[in-house]
């Protein structure tokens, strides 16, 4: 059975496409489109995803839609009578928006793109959950949903047992903690819905000061549930986020582009701490309802990787499988696997284990195109092995290598597929790559260490942690911190990838920079430069590597220099 | 030309949408205020799901 899972009309649309049970293939429509966050419908990335294996629309089964739009219109229409007469502009706005588009999935689909079969609805945060639960190796498992919002949802606690998942308890729109730590992300004059994980940065350079103000914005319980006072929100009647008394209690809001003061980094630093209580209130909520130490968790706010890194300590949790589209994106995933649940029956175990799903070029393609830079000087490699210690003797003598490898990663995440490289020491090295990103200084860069060494460097859970999806931060050990120097945040965590057999020749090219260095973690940022989607065509690549102070470029099987 | 009938279309589909806004969203709002009931503080903001979740309608948008 083929189904093609979707997400569309709110930010990271995508598709994902199983064929008889298994992921193929998924990439967001961004990649193609060009637009960070693209939320249009998603054509280029459904050709894709059938293009990859070879079929057409009439090879699909069942079309796995990631929300229930009519319900997601129903609650607009409601949020409107409750916030009535003061939302009159975006009703104008809102309106149109949604009759023009929104609403008539199913018209696309059928016309656009020319499906014909069976299209199913899944509840947005069933496909958060599916996506989370489904795709992790446990049989069973406690599961926390939380996002800005679904149709109504924001925040659900669910089981999951074998191929079932049963709801235990949500909270509605407009109590949200993804939409709470937007409006921190918009007060602080960062972009919703793109910079939150800004606000996670900085939020190490702060002092949580301003903890009792944010907790006057919320009423919670000890069970972890919660209820925003809207006094203090604007962002069911407006187009902003916070209100004046929100102001009132904060004093101005922040400019984009303005100096980030002290007073920015500790509303940073308090909002993060309020949100990581919330959690874990609502996680040692979930464990009393399932007793079962295994955690899946799914929606944006999973992709808080600072409080993902706390989850074993601060909760009875033991094992924690996040997957690296939490999203919106993901939801395609989810929304697909669901419908292949309900329409198979039982389902074996389907672990996610590579986010390598999107697109790959040939190096031919690369060759042809390199013959149009003739500035550039490069070299094929017929083996890989001396492909990846020339490579590797590069990062080793301090250079930063822009790494283009098979195919490009689903999710938010450069996983070592479309990555920008370095060794992770001396400090400098972050001054030197953020030139390149061209980005916030206070922001930190992640890293990717060999599985079998993580525990040697970073307090982990258990030796050879797995965690490979990069979304979790952990605390670097004292005597490691020099030798992860550019690494290592302000608080002392690092975003870390491990990385095994799974992810390929980036697996081998870490490990031949260990042999030739000792260390076995490399600097990885996505490559992409500040306000672009990570790079999808070689020619992207090449762009960004001409334009900036990158060294080298790696793709396939060819090194490029300047 | 075509560019001054959207402009016009655009405008004609305001003008239905205000109206809309403050008949009927204003009546909806008017029975909204009657019917609306006031609770005191719950000793939990989590809504149970009791069941709903068996009920899930997969084939259509609402
Ligand atoms: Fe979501």
């Amino acid at each position: 059975m083929n189904i093609l899972g979707i997400s569309a009309f709110y930010h990271d649309s995508a598709a994902a496409l199983y064929i008889d049970g298994k992921l193929l293939s998924a990439i967001e429509e961004e990649r193609f489109s060009r637009l960070k966050h693209d939320n249009a419908f998603p054509f280029q990335a459904i050709q894709f995803c059938l293009n990859s294996v070879n079929l057409t629309i009439d090879d699909i089964d069942a079309i796995a839609y990631y929300e229930k739009p009519l319900r997601k219109l129903e609650r607009l229409l409601e949020t409107f009578v409750v916030t009535y007469p003061f939302a009159l502009r975006p009703f104008l706005q809102a309106i149109p928006d949604w009759l023009g588009q929104k609403i008539s999935v199913e018209e696309i689909i059928r016309k656009k793109v020319g499906f014909s079969k069976k299209i199913y609805y899944v509840p947005h945060h069933v496909s958060h959950a599916a996506a989370a639960f489904y795709s992790s190796s446990f049989n069973t498992a406690a599961i926390l949903t939380v996002d800005g919002v679904g149709e109504y949802q924001t925040t659900a606690l669910w089981k999951g047992e074998k191929d079932k998942l049963t709801l235990l308890k949500s909270i509605s729109f407009p109590h949200s903690i993804g939409l709470l730590y937007s409006t921190f992300t918009a007060y602080l004059g960062f972009k919703v819905n793109e910079d939150e994980y800004k606000i996670m940065g900085l939020s190490a350079y702060g002092l949580p000061e301003y903890i009792q103000q944010v907790y006057r914005l919320m009423d919670m319980k000890s069970d972890g549930s919660f209820s925003l006072n809207m006094k203090y929100f604007s962002y069911r009647e407006s187009f902003r986020m916070f209100s004046d008394a929100f102001i009132a209690l904060f004093g101005p809001p922040r400019k984009p582009g303005e100096k980030v003061e002290k007073r920015h980094r500790d509303i940073a630093a308090s909002i993060q701490v309020v949100v990581e209580e919330l959690l874990f209130a609502m996680l040692n909520h979930l464990y009393t309802q399932t007793k079962s130490r295994n955690l899946c968790m799914g929606g944006g706010v999973a992709l808080n990787a600072l409080a993902n890194g706390k989850i074993y300590t601060k909760t009875p949790f033991k094992n924690v499988h996040i997957l690296g589209a939490a999203g919106d994106s993901g939801a395609a995933i989810g929304a697909a696997l669901y419908v292949q649940r309900q329409l198979r029956g039982s389902s074996p175990v389907q672990q996610i284990t590579s986010l390598y799903l999107g697109s790959s070029y040939s190096n031919e393609s690369v060759e042809s195109l390199l013959s149009c830079y003739p500035e550039l000087t490069y070299k094929k490699y017929d083996s890989e092995i001396d492909l990846l210690r020339a490579t590797a003797a590069k990062l080793a003598k301090g250079k930063t290598v822009g790494w283009f490898w098979g195919r490009t990663e689903y999710g938010p995440r450069a996983l070592g597929a479309r990555s920008i490289l370095s060794r992770p020491s001396p400090r400098a090295m972050k001054d030197t790559m953020n030139k390149i990103k061209r980005r916030e200084e206070f922001r930190p860069f992640a890293g990717s260490i060999l599985q079998d060494h993580v525990h040697r460097y970073f307090y982990t859970p258990e030796n050879k942690y797995y965690s490979p999806f990069m979304n979790v931060c952990l605390i670097v050990r004292e005597n490691k911190r020099k030798e992860l120097a550019a690494i290592v945040h302000e608080d002392n965590t690092c975003r870390i990838q491990t990385v095994n057999e799974d992810n390929g020749r980036y697996y081998r090219l870490i490990k031949e920079f260990y042999r030739q260095t000792g260390n076995p973690c490399v600097l990885n940022t996505s490559f992409n430069v500040m306000g672009e989607p990570i790079v999808e065509h070689p020619k992207h690549a090449i762009e960004d590597f001409l334009c900036s102070k990158m060294d080298a470029l790696v793709i396939n099987d060819v090194l490029i220099n300047k | 030309m075509i560019a001054f009938f959207r402009r016009l279309n655009a405008l004609f589909i305001s003008a239905v949408l205000f109206f809309v806004y403050f008949l009927v969203i204003g009546l909806a709002r008017l029975i909204y205020v009657l019917s609306e009931r006031k609770n005191g503080k719950p000793d939990s903001y989590w809504q149970l799901a009791r069941g709903k979740q068996k009920t899930v309608e997969l084939s259509t948008p609402y």
